[in-house]
């Protein structure tokens, strides 16, 4: 047994952006081992990155493609019949009736093909990828402040770290190291997050303010440091209106007042914190200030998966063309159709929600998991998408969506994909391939369906897409040079972008309905990241294991010191009761769940929300929801 | 065995001796990114010198983090078929903690019921080692008898004496790979054996971390180790499983059933971590360590403790340092062993 040749893979999870080694024989990997000189990860992994090797020694795994007959009977094809056919059923398609979810661990190759091959001939702008609405807010700012982000081991030199939303840092470890070598180094912390996590035990302030609430505080500390901080919101009313403790504020702005180097860690996956354009608006102001003071190092967002920057760099989003170019702008589409040679698709595109949920949609191709399976609700959304008369999915195991769709084809896993990736920081690494993919690499893929509906292009090689996408996309010129295939990487240069003006989720608070004085808070935040649910890692046993840990219904998290006030036993029943309704839930104690509150999952939003609640209060508006309510046991 | 006198190889006989002894050979071969893995290569792609050890122990031949331990079928009458994974080898370039830890693996899995997966893969292994002149920024064998240089347990130990080895002979297989040397090796002079010592000597003053790991067995042993501090330890572990997988001695595994269609399958041992809280949870549901500090604190008492010290025959580490790489939290074996050591507390005072 031997290191696989040429095996240096970027780990397919966070937005990390991990190099690791598979090491292995000829007939697969049989391990993994670290790169003690890679710039991020500098040796470590997490348990992800450990069990990766796991769902390629996958037997239950996609291996040739399928195409369903009449009579709903699918049959094993070749992969080139499977292309073929599908291009059959997609010519002629008018004007925004194909939709395309994209999956952000997917390369930049493929990605931009993929948007490339959706725009032109597939006459479409209802393009998308899981995790892309979560990144609005966050795009925004960076659209904003985007000479003013840093990278991960810069925040070790920081000597104040503003940690917005970083939880335990399992969505984005390789943050961890960093700031606990900060704190070390007697930096000081100023933590801001729905839990009291032990990563941030250390920290010198710990602020859990409620969702919805972070404009509040957020302004309250740019009133703190600068009188000309518009509008001033005083500390005190901060105490109340966001939920934060008294003093808070005012230490915060005394640590930052004094600091000589500043940064700021924020996550993208929290749907609670920043998800606002009132709260992006805020901590915009406050950077402003923050930036003026001493050597500020610049804001850091984290994104979730390893190829969520490169999807949103290659343009994957219904108003979003490569390069952070606005789809509705005529003159970047212009731009865009002289770079293709080929016109671009005009026609309004819809994201996600609505690509699931409205109808219009004729064609869908999924690539990777279909958002929403595996969750509440998800027979629902597989019954209201058999309305799609072509349904095509790119997956690398099966499911109820690969059941449903009418063409199936094999997708590669990381240590079978070749292709870039770019991490969080903007560091465009290569990823090799260990073992060659059941049919084809994606970009292959989308290569060949493109010339089957009559596209001119021809990529012999990888090389060729890249040149091209070094040419087309701003910051990705390093792309044409063949030494990027060694262990050769690049940080992408950042461009000046002016505002997005992308849609952002309502804010509005629901009002509290229950005076009861023994009430609890009721809050939503997203307890579980995409991980949780993703069907490639729950394909290693040990993480399939650690994650059956995770409660499968309805269920609330309280402090068990409240718990035990209100006679509420761990993994038994509670009765939450509001003026609107009741509802029983399981409960489940959480020693970081701040007290007072009682924190529902996202992912249970609906479920356990909808009773309690007005008439029309729990749709997703209602994500957001801060209620009062009674609690008792059942 | 008889003892054997130590001998010579020179440097630029060192590929002639590795195709001598006709076998494949596994040793350490760049990466072509500043470090060394251990691979099955030609002997001229071997580093001879002057390289920090590998991310990954070469334990992992006989002991890979994942493996088949046999295969089933249900065509006609049900068959299970051992898979035999073993491969005569040579390790070449092993270094001395990780030639402590292979045995340490032998001791462990020979304990009955005897594990024979590993200890036939290890039986078919020549360990041809090379001391530590220049421990690594990590290392610590020193605090925890695993090195720099060895006293036994490998097969051949070779010294690094800047031309040429000193080549000391530890068991048969090692007098065995001596012959087949032939006139490639020579009487070691006087001088020869005087400057090893000399070298071990100097090597024992170069270790940048230090473990007082008597300290650490004594207060854990005798559990006086508050567990305030087992918490604030705890709080800094991500639970990555980081210093289990890269351990060379740590023996926590998982063994899963997978399916190759509907009549065939493989039962297949991985690696595990006792850190994952689905590692020590029962079919009951109940886990007898359900929280961070607990696993943490149980980490460290079975690697640690008297009572594991005499069943194992030494204690759970060999200083290799690969945790010190792998930790996100700083929570490595030499950390914890200094945060015991300089705890005060009631007791000690």
């Amino acid at each position: 047994m031997e290191s696989l040749a040429g095996s240096c893979v970027v780990c397919g999870y966070c937005g990390s952006g991990c190099r690791l080694r598979m090491v292995g024989d000829a007939a697969g990997p049989v391990g993994i081992s670290p790169i003690l000189t890679h710039p991020t990860s500098e040796g470590r992994l997490c348990r992800r990155g450990w069990t990766s090797h796991q769902p390629l020694r996958d037997s239950g795994r996609i291996r040739s493609a399928t195409i369903k007959k009449a009579g709903g009977k699918a049959v094993s094809v070749s992969w080139e019949d499977a292309i073929a056919h599908a291009s059959e059923m997609l010519a002629g398609s008018p004007a925004g009736a194909t939709a395309i979810i994209a999956s952000p661990t997917s390369s930049n190759e493929s990605l931009y093909l993929l948007g490339k091959l959706g725009r032109t001939f597939l006459s479409t702008q209802s393009i998308d990828f899981p995790g892309g609405s979560s990144t609005l807010a966050i795009q925004r700012l960076m659209a904003r402040w985007i000479e003013s982000t840093c990278g991960i081991r810069e925040v070790d030199s920081a000597d104040v770290i503003i940690a917005i939303g970083l939880g335990d840092g399992d969505a984005c470890p390789q943050i961890v190291p960093a700031v606990w070598r900060a704190i070390s180094r007697k930096a000081a912390v100023i933590s801001v997050d729905s839990w009291k996590s032990d990563l941030f035990s250390e920290a010198d302030i710990a602020m859990t303010p409620l969702p919805h609430a972070d404009a509040v505080w957020i302004d309250a500390l740019g009133s703190a440091l600068s009188s000309r901080y518009e509008p001033r919101i005083p500390a005190e009313d901060a105490v109340g209106l966001a939920g934060i403790e008294p003093g808070q504020i005012e230490r915060a702005a005394e640590l930052l007042r004094g600091a000589k180097r500043i940064a700021v860690v924020t996550m993208t996956t929290s749907m609670d914190r920043l998800a606002d354009r009132r709260s992006i608006d805020a901590l915009g102001r406050l950077l402003s200030v923050l930036r003026t003071t001493g050597d500020w190092l610049g804001i850091l967002p984290l994104f979730e998966r390893s190829n969520t920057l490169g999807a949103i760099d290659m343009g994957i989003g219904p108003d979003l063309l490569p390069g952070w170019r606005d789809a509705g702008d005529a003159e970047a589409r212009a731009s865009l159709s002289r770079a293709w040679d080929l016109p671009v698709c005009e026609a309004d595109g819809v994201g996600i929600p609505g690509i699931l949920e409205a109808g219009g949609i004729r064609s869908l191709l999924v690539i990777g998991d279909l958002p929403g399976l595996g969750l509440p609700g998800s027979e629902e959304l597989l019954a209201g998408l058999e309305r799609i008369p072509l349904r095509i999915a790119v997956s690398a195991f099966p499911s109820a969506w690969t059941d449903s769709a009418h063409i199936v084809i094999p997708r590669p896993l990381p240590g079978e994909t070749e292709g870039t990736f770019t991490n969080t920081e903007g560091r465009v690494q290569w990823s090799r391939q260990c073992q060659p993919p059941p049919a084809r690499q994606e970009w292959e893929i989308w290569a060949a369906l493109a010339t089957a509906l009559g596209a001119p292009w021809r990529y012999a090689t990888i090389h060729d897409l890249r040149s091209e996408i070094a040419r087309v996309v701003p910051g990705y010129e390093p792309l044409a040079e063949a030494s990027i295939e060694g262990t050769g990487e690049f940080v992408r240069t950042l461009w000046e972008v002016g505002e997005l003006g992308r849609r952002l989720p309502a804010d509005a608070p629901l009002p509290g309905e229950n005076g009861d004085a023994q009430s609890l808070l009721l809050c939503v935040e997203q307890v579980y990241l995409p991980y949780h649910f993703d069907s490639e890692i729950l394909r290693s046993p040990i993480m399939r294991r650690e994650l059956a840990i995770l409660p499968n219904e309805p269920h609330v998290l309280i402090h068990p010191a409240d718990a035990k006030e209100a006679v509420l036993r761990d993994q038994g029943r509670g009765v939450l009761r509001t003026g609107h309704g009741e509802t029983s839930v399981r409960i489940a104690c959480r020693s970081d769940v701040p007290r007072g509150r009682i924190i529902v999952p996202d992912i249970y939003a609906r479920l356990v929300l909808g009773p309690l609640l007005p008439d029309g209060a729990s749709g997703k508006s209602g994500l957001y929801a801060a209620v009062h309510v009674a609690v008792a046991p059942k | 065995m008889a003892p054997h006198d130590p001998l010579t190889l020179p440097k630029e006989r060192c590929v002639e001796f590795l195709s001598s002894l006709e076998i494949p050979i596994a040793g350490p071969v760049s990466t072509g990114a500043g470090e060394v893995e251990y691979r099955i290569a030609p002997p001229g792609e071997m580093i001879l010198d002057g390289y920090v050890n590998s991310a990954i122990s070469p334990v992992r031949f006989p002991y890979p983090q994942t493996q088949i331990l046999w295969r089933y079928s249900q065509n006609g009458e049900p068959r299970f078929t051992p898979e035999d994974q073993s491969l005569r080898m040579a390790i070449f370039g092993i270094r001395s903690c990780d030639v402590t830890a292979f045995r340490y693996l032998e001791h462990f899995f020979d304990r009955p019921p005897a594990e024979t997966t590993f200890l036939d893969a290890a039986s078919k292994i020549l360990l041809v080692s090379i001391a530590c002149n220049e421990p690594g920024e990590n290392c610590f064998c020193v605090c925890c008898d695993g090195g720099p240089f060895l006293e036994g347990g490998f097969d051949v130990q070779l010294t690094d004496l800047g031309d040429r080895f000193l080549f000391e002979i530890g068991s048969d297989r090692g007098a065995e790979a001596a012959r087949r040397a032939g006139g490639m090796l020579k009487a070691a002079s006087e001088a020869d054996r005087t400057r090893r010592e000399r070298l071990a000597e100097e090597a024992l003053d170069k270790f940048g971390i230090t473990s007082h790991m008597a300290t650490g067995i004594r207060k854990l042993t005798s559990r006086r180790v508050a567990e305030e501090l087992w918490a604030r330890l705890a709080a800094r572990c991500i639970e990555c499983g980081g210093c289990a997988f890269v351990c060379p001695i740590c023996t926590c595994f998982d063994v899963a059933d997978m399916c190759d269609g509907e009549s065939n399958g493989r039962r297949e041992r991985t690696r595990d971590c006792c850190q994952y809280a689905g590692y020590s949870r029962e079919a009951s549901g109940f886990n007898p360590r359900p929280d961070k500090v607990s696993r943490f604190k149980r980490r460290f008492y079975h690697k640690l403790s008297f009572f594991y010290l005499q069943q194992d025959g030494r204690h759970g580490c060999v200083g290799c340092g690969r945790c010190v790489s792998a930790c996100f939290g700083g929570v490595d074996m030499p950390a914890v062993v200094n945060a015991i050591r300089s705890e005060r507390i009631e007791a000690d005072a």
